[in-house]
């Protein structure tokens, strides 16, 4: 992995009228580099996607492709959330068009769309009208018109919406041979279970600022006070109206820990907990034990899902009490 | 400029391929030539079969004897008198002739017609063509009579009708002034509107179709908005002056058909000037169409100050006569030199006025200016405005984007 980044946005703001859709966002992409842009709906990650496109421009801050101002277009590729095709055209005018508008040659872009065509099981439509597609099978032609040209820096918008299962394992299995061939790829998307396999790196964002980056095991670590474990317990009180307060007592046992509590009707008690270490495990266990039955202890990593929810939950939070300390 | 021109060649290759495949183009610029030298031929020969008919008409003179009364009609061209015997002189008879069509036509003409007696005219439709010339001839014969009951001469008549002699003389050289000139130049600003609304209509219909279908994000990633607006400017001015050459050659072809030769002012020069005033024109309303364009969802349904927008090239048809029958008059020659109205007027004038070199400069100039300010609007209205799905701006709006950087 180069050291130079290809894509640098630098503390960029964007507003509209009456709203702050961007606030001095800053983040790199590497070349060989599959980067995860998250957020919730309104974050500002569509708006930031087209600051780097150079569709807007930024209030503030700077957006530099290898190092200088200005975006070279022929080494970019955009799949964007509002996206279309001319419904009249055929598959390989389509494409052909496309590659010719990133600068590559008709015959160059005649090639490369029929090899990606034949990748994306569309070989036999080549001459099919864009408008006979179905939408997942649009949605590749819209992939393969944005990486047709093998940029150096493909930004994917929402590049799985749309897929069945079958065609998200083909666009992950694409996206990272991209990334081995050493183009840099930056993606915005909401199935979270797919970016965590697939990111290298990500940004969450939430209300146009950033609220974490790094590789997913620094998300933990601030997401989940550093916590990259989620243990399940399932209990069973000893004794028939035993009534102890499990909070308490695993905060007792494990103090930096964070946990939730289900009781579910059929007297299971289910006790999910975070732990900053596996250390505090055996403490808290034997804590357990001596007022619970222990039926089962489960361990798994904690998922982006639930550094997401965490993060922005806590963020929208933070925000109402803003808001209603300002009222 | 000239990078962003080429920056939106393939822009320009992509429009063309897909406005010259589609079949209402090629219906539209091909089948009307067809259409007009079908027309052209069908009329004229229906014209010349026409004249060569003959009318079979039959007389009855009528009673009572007047002293001037007329001769029995002499012979006139394209007319044969059928003299009924008194038996079949009846209306009834007559009448039956006709609807077998072995008649044309049962004239019954009193004697006295040359004195305000009605003469009756029995016809199977309605005020047939030839009726005119009959009322002509007719008009004519009962001249005759009454000047000949004056004891006018037919000679002195004939002297009495000789024209006063007026000498014209032209203060323009006498190739400009024909009526054919005149014809030509009122079909060329025809043809000039026609091109440009017709090139704008499917440049709009291409806009707004890339808008609704959401191309228009993935294209701006590929391409600056101003080499995108330029590509399309290149297009549809080349399909404009497609269109626009091949119905002028279909005219020519037609001109020479029927009328058998040119008018003096189309000549190589003109249309060399023609064709530059049409690159321009064409330029400046793509352009202009293309800003529109951007700002609307589609054309059906705005209801904006952007719909009176596209009909500004149609304004010169409501002085068309007036310009081409003054092509001097202060008037005209100050709206021939404005950007919107210069492709129309200014060929008109040159093929057909005395306007001078320099009003052509200045006209060209203006608009050379007016297309370039146009396009960089466009590109600039193009980048905001075709990121917008269904919401339409205001002029201020408008006005505003064209000038942002």
């Amino acid at each position: 992995m180069s050291d130079t980044a290809v894509l640098s946005v630098n503390g960029v703001f964007k507003s509209f009228t009456d709203v702050r859709a961007v606030q001095g966002i800053s983040f790199e992409v590497r070349p060989g580099e599959i980067f995860g842009f998250l957020g919730p709906n309104g974050a500002g990650k569509t708006t930031t996607l087209r600051m780097i496109m150079e569709i807007t421009r930024p209030d503030q801050g700077e957006v530099l492709f290898e190092g200088k101002p200005g975006l070279d277009r022929s080494r970019v590729g955009y799949l964007p959330e509002e996206r279309g095709l001319f419904e009249d055209g055929t598959l390989i005018d389509t494409l052909v068009y496309l590659g010719t508008l990133r600068r590559m040659s008709r015959r160059d872009a005649a090639a490369a769309a029929r090899e990606w065509l034949e990748r994306l099981g569309l070989a036999d439509r080549i001459k099919a009208k864009v408008g006979t597609l179905s939408k997942g099978n649009q949605q590749k032609v819209q992939f393969a018109g944005a990486i047709l040209h093998r940029p150096a820096l493909a930004v994917l918008d929402e590049p799985f919406s749309g897929l069945d299962p079958l065609n998200q394992e083909l666009f992950i299995g694409l996206i990272r041979e991209l990334r081995d061939q050493g183009s840099a790829m930056l993606i915005s998307a909401h199935q979270l279970n797919l970016v965590e396999r697939l990111c290298d790196r990500l940004l969450l964002i939430s209300q146009g600022r950033a609220l974490l980056s790094g590789t997913l095991a620094e998300l933990r670590a601030s997401a989940v006070g550093g916590a990259d474990e989620v243990v399940t317990l399932e209990l069973r009180a000893i004794h028939a109206g035993q009534s102890d307060d499990l909070s308490r007592l695993i905060l007792a046992a494990a103090p930096a820990a964070q946990h939730q509590v289900h009781a579910e009707p059929n007297g299971v008690i289910r006790v999910e907990v975070s732990l900053p270490s596996r250390a505090d495990l055996s403490p808290l266990l034997a804590e357990i034990s001596a007022r619970y039955r222990v039926e089962r202890v489960t361990m798994r990593e904690v998922s982006l899902h639930e550094i997401y929810v965490r993060a922005v939950g806590g963020d929208v939070e933070d925000e109402r009490m803003e808001e209603a300390a300002h009222v | 400029m000239f990078s962003s021109f080429a920056e939106g060649l393939p822009v320009m290759m992509w429009e063309l391929n897909r406005v010259l495949k589609r079949k209402d183009f090629i219906v539209s610029v091909l089948l009307t030539p067809l259409l007009a030298l079908g027309t052209g031929f069908i009329v004229g020969w229906t014209k010349q079969r026409q004249e060569n008919q003959q009318q079979r008409v039959a007389v009855v003179l009528e009673a009572p004897a007047s002293p001037s009364a007329a001769a029995p009609l002499p012979p006139l061209e394209g007319f044969t008198w059928v003299r009924p015997a008194a038996a079949e002189a009846t209306p009834e008879a007559l009448a039956e002739s006709i609807r077998q069509k072995q008649l044309d036509g049962a004239l019954w003409l009193p004697s006295n017609y040359a004195e305000g007696g009605k003469a009756r005219l029995l016809v199977r439709r309605e005020a047939p063509g030839w009726k005119r010339k009959l009322e002509t001839h007719l008009q004519e014969q009962a001249r005759v009579a009454r000047a000949a009951h004056h004891g006018v001469t037919l000679d002195e008549l004939k002297a009495f009708d000789a024209p006063v002699a007026v000498e014209e003389q032209l203060a323009v050289p006498r190739e400009r002034t024909s009526k054919g000139d005149r014809i030509a130049a009122m079909i060329s600003i025809m043809l000039v509107i026609m091109t440009i609304f017709i090139t704008g209509s499917y440049m709009t219909i291409g806009i707004t179709g890339e808008k609704q279908s959401r191309m228009t994000e993935v294209i701006v990633s590929a391409i600056r908005p101003q080499a995108w607006i330029d590509g399309k400017i290149a297009a549809y001015t080349l399909i404009g002056l497609l269109q626009a050459l091949l119905w002028m050659a279909s005219g020519v072809i037609i001109a020479l058909l029927f009328a058998r030769s040119l008018p003096p002012s189309m000549n190589a020069g003109m249309i060399a000037v023609f064709a530059l005033f049409m690159v321009l024109g064409l330029t400046f309303y793509t352009a202009l169409y293309a800003l529109v364009t951007a700002t609307i969802k589609d054309l059906q349904s705005t209801q904006k100050f952007q719909a009176y927008l596209f009909f500004l090239p149609m304004i010169p048809m409501f002085f068309l006569q007036g310009a081409v029958e003054s092509p001097d008059a202060p008037w005209v020659m100050a709206i021939s030199i404005l950007p919107p109205f210069a492709p129309m007027l200014m060929p008109m004038r040159l093929a057909v006025s005395g306007a001078a070199p320099w009003e052509a400069v200045v006209a060209i100039a203006g608009l050379l200016v007016a297309s370039y300010l146009m396009r960089v609007a466009a590109g600039h209205a193009f980048r905001i405005g075709m990121l917008l799905y269904g919401k339409e701006v205001s002029l201020p709006e408008l006005v505003r984007w064209s000038r942002r950087q």
